[in-house]
């Protein structure tokens, strides 16, 4: 009987001896897919808190790309209006609202002279010809930046990018170092933030490749240690958030499952209600996303993280 | 007994449970309504031509709303439109346009179909893009060797299989003439050759007004010759050169209303004797510029090259940061050779990708074989 046990364990099931992992860590996007999320159209807790101060942190990897096309890490692609303040957060201009008459004729303009739905509001990209750089959009404007020691096309070398407005600038934080800022303010109307790739509702181009670890969205720029903190722990959300700082946090993708999904909860209110002391009102607006692949193809949920 | 079998039964049901889950992957086709685009191009996957470009566009993207009604192809190169072709069939997306060789057109390709919203026929219209042939491969190693009665030539043949005439022509001008420092040896260029035949038209060759000496083709064959021997006297007075048209001939072409360009290529001009008087390329600067970055095409410009010995621009390429023409010459290709002198702009969209760095100069040659190089360009595309 007991041969019968042995083969049994040996044979039918052989890697139970194997320490299986099944929470995944990331999803890895090869050129294939991406990840989109919707505005809700809150004033408080929508995308649109990106028109104000903001943060946004991407623990990613970029990976092996054999095109001569770049893969974009994220981006907001929208319209080029003239500024308003966008007061009911509808994501439009309403007649009551206050807007800067930007080339001042006088009136409203979002067409003719401005209207642009492939306009890039914000977006990072990698650069195929160089492993070690990246190019930032902001407001259709591109910078391109070497980053001394970065390869983003190794799909090991994990990074953290931190994006974030503070007083009218637009900075670009890798890895805990500033490498680029810009004096520009950004306006969200509605569109969706497009996870590893350019793209809207109606075209889609530039996929990533590489690993999306984890994404949070912040109603605040945060301090710099707290910054600094979550690049050196990155694990360690709720430790380092023991205070109501914790209430900005408007959107948290981790991409933790134990089994693949195409839906990305946002799982901001399970962090937060987890905290032992906070004021927060996680009012369940919650920001889920989806997976989205080309047709015929697959995502590869991974182990591998920041 | 039953404690082994409940043993068992545990085992069976609780190790190996994860094992359904193992698979990472997960599919989820998206359903985005996506915005028809043509994206005319190069099709990549048909080779270069000599006498055609083969492009290629985006498949109409199905759309309950929209129905498809055909493709049609223009070229759209001057402000008088051509039509070139109607495609029908949803599928066909590419398709091969016949050009003469060494020319550009610019064509752009229309996708016709019905809106049920606005219950009427609507287009949507590529961009006009720049299609190119290369000119013909000359021959080549053209070598004189003159002897007291006669003068023998030799050449390696034209690579191109589609060559079917070959002409040798003798150009002779005075010396007296030639040894003058404001004199150079006598060039072919744009403006002597018939756009028709590709023969040389205008063969007198001129100084201050007088005829001071000519262009005399000398020979018909085909592109299976390899060696000619010259027995026409030469007479002392004059300085000899020679140089070879090679040419595609189709008799069978019957065209009403259209100039027809002919399919041909000079070689370099030798000339007879080894120290004869030869050009050696006006020393211009050649500036090559690139327009901003755009997407998807990388846009270049030059001053043209402005001596009467204008043989051929060679515009070169690659991807690998190069500061000098040697090693962007090694790690690059030649990417287009062109034949008019007066085209200053070309616009590459030969995979160009996006955010993707090129590097880039421009080679001018002269009909002696001289040539002066521009300055290394770096160009960017954007997303």
């Amino acid at each position: 009987m007991k041969f019968y046990i042995l083969l049994i364990i040996l044979f039918s099931c052989s890697d139970i001896f194997i320490p299986v992992n099944n929470d995944y860590q990331s999803v890895y996007l090869d050129g294939n897919a991406w990840i989109e999320i919707e505005d809700q159209y809150d004033c408080d807790n929508g995308l649109r808190v990106i028109n104000n101060e903001f943060l946004i942190e991407i623990y990613f990897s970029g990976g092996q790309n054999s095109t001569n096309d770049a893969g974009v890490l994220f981006s907001f692609l929208g319209k080029n209006t003239e500024d308003f303040d966008d007061t009911n957060c509808d994501g439009q201009w309403d007649d009551t609202e206050n807007y800067i008459d930007m080339n001042g004729n006088q009136q409203w303009d979002d067409s003719d002279n401005f209207g642009d739905s492939e306009y890039i509001v914000l977006a990072i990209s990698n650069d195929p010809s160089n492993s070690n750089t990246l190019s930032f959009y902001v407001n259709n404007q591109r910078t391109e930046v070497e980053v001394d020691g970065a390869n983003f096309s190794d799909s090991s070398e994990f990074h953290l990018m931190q994006i974030f407005s503070n007083e009218g600038i637009i900075y670009f934080n890798l890895d805990d170092k500033e490498i680029y800022n810009i004096a520009d303010n950004i306006m969200i109307q509605g569109e969706s933030l497009m996870i590893g790739a350019l793209a809207n509702q109606s075209s889609i181009s530039n996929l990533w490749y590489g690993h999306i670890d984890e994404v949070r969205l912040w109603k605040n720029s945060l301090t710099s240690e707290l910054r600094t903190l979550h690049y050196e722990f990155p694990d360690k959300l709720i430790d380092t958030m023991q205070n109501n700082i914790i209430c900005d946090l408007i959107g948290l993708w981790t991409f933790n499952y134990s089994t693949p999904s195409i839906n990305i909860e946002d799982e901001k209110c399970e962090q937060i209600n987890n905290l032992n002391a906070n004021d927060c009102e996680c009012d369940l607006l919650l920001l889920n996303g989806i997976i989205y692949t080309l047709p015929n193809n697959e995502v590869t949920y991974s182990i591998n993280k920041f | 007994m039953n404690k082994i079998f409940y043993i068992l039964i545990y085992i069976i049901l609780f190790s190996c449970e994860e094992e359904s889950n193992s698979n990472p992957t997960i599919s989820n086709s998206s359903n985005m309504n996506i915005q028809y685009k043509i994206n005319l191009n190069w099709n990549q996957n048909e080779e270069r031509l000599k006498t055609g470009v083969n492009i290629q566009w985006k498949k109409w993207i199905d759309n309950p709303l929209l129905t498809f009604i055909k493709y049609e192809i223009q070229d759209v190169s001057t402000e008088q439109t051509k039509w070139i072709d109607f495609i029908e069939q949803i599928e066909d997306t590419s398709y091969q346009v016949e050009f003469p060789t060494g020319t550009f057109y610019r064509l752009c390709v229309l996708a016709h179909y019905y809106n049920t919203n606005s219950d009427s026929n609507e287009i949507i219209s590529s961009d006009s893009i720049q299609f190119f042939t290369q000119p013909l491969s000359s021959i080549k190693n053209l070598v004189i060797n003159p002897e007291p009665l006669e003068t023998t030539i030799n050449w390696d043949p034209s690579d191109d299989q589609s060559i079917n005439k070959l002409i040798i022509y003798r150009g002779k001008i005075l010396n007296e003439v030639l040894n003058l420092s404001n004199v150079n040896a006598p060039n072919i260029n744009r403006s002597m050759i018939s756009n028709n035949t590709g023969e040389i038209q205008d063969s007198i060759i001129y100084y201050n007004d007088e005829t001071v000496g000519v262009w005399q083709k000398i020979y018909e064959g085909t592109n299976l010759d390899i060696l000619y021997n010259d027995t026409d006297p030469s007479d002392p007075n004059y300085a000899y050169y020679y140089t070879i048209n090679v040419k595609i001939e189709d008799n069978d072409t019957e065209v009403i209303n259209e100039t027809v360009i002919a399919n041909y290529r000079y070689s370099l001009i030798v000339p007879q004797n080894e120290d004869g008087k030869i050009n050696e390329i006006e020393n211009q600067t050649i500036s090559l510029l690139s327009d901003p970055d755009q997407e998807n095409i990388i846009i270049l410009h030059w001053n043209s090259y402005s001596g009467d010995d204008f043989y051929s621009y060679e515009i070169w390429r690659t991807d690998i940061e190069s500061t000098d023409i040697e090693s962007l010459e090694n790690s690059g290709q030649k990417i287009v050779e062109i034949t008019t002198q007066t085209q200053d702009f070309f616009e590459d969209i030969s995979l160009v990708g996006s955010e993707k760095t090129f590097y880039y100069f421009i080679r001018v040659n002269n009909n002696y074989g001289y040539s002066i190089e521009s300055n290394i360009i770096e160009a960017d595309t954007t997303l």
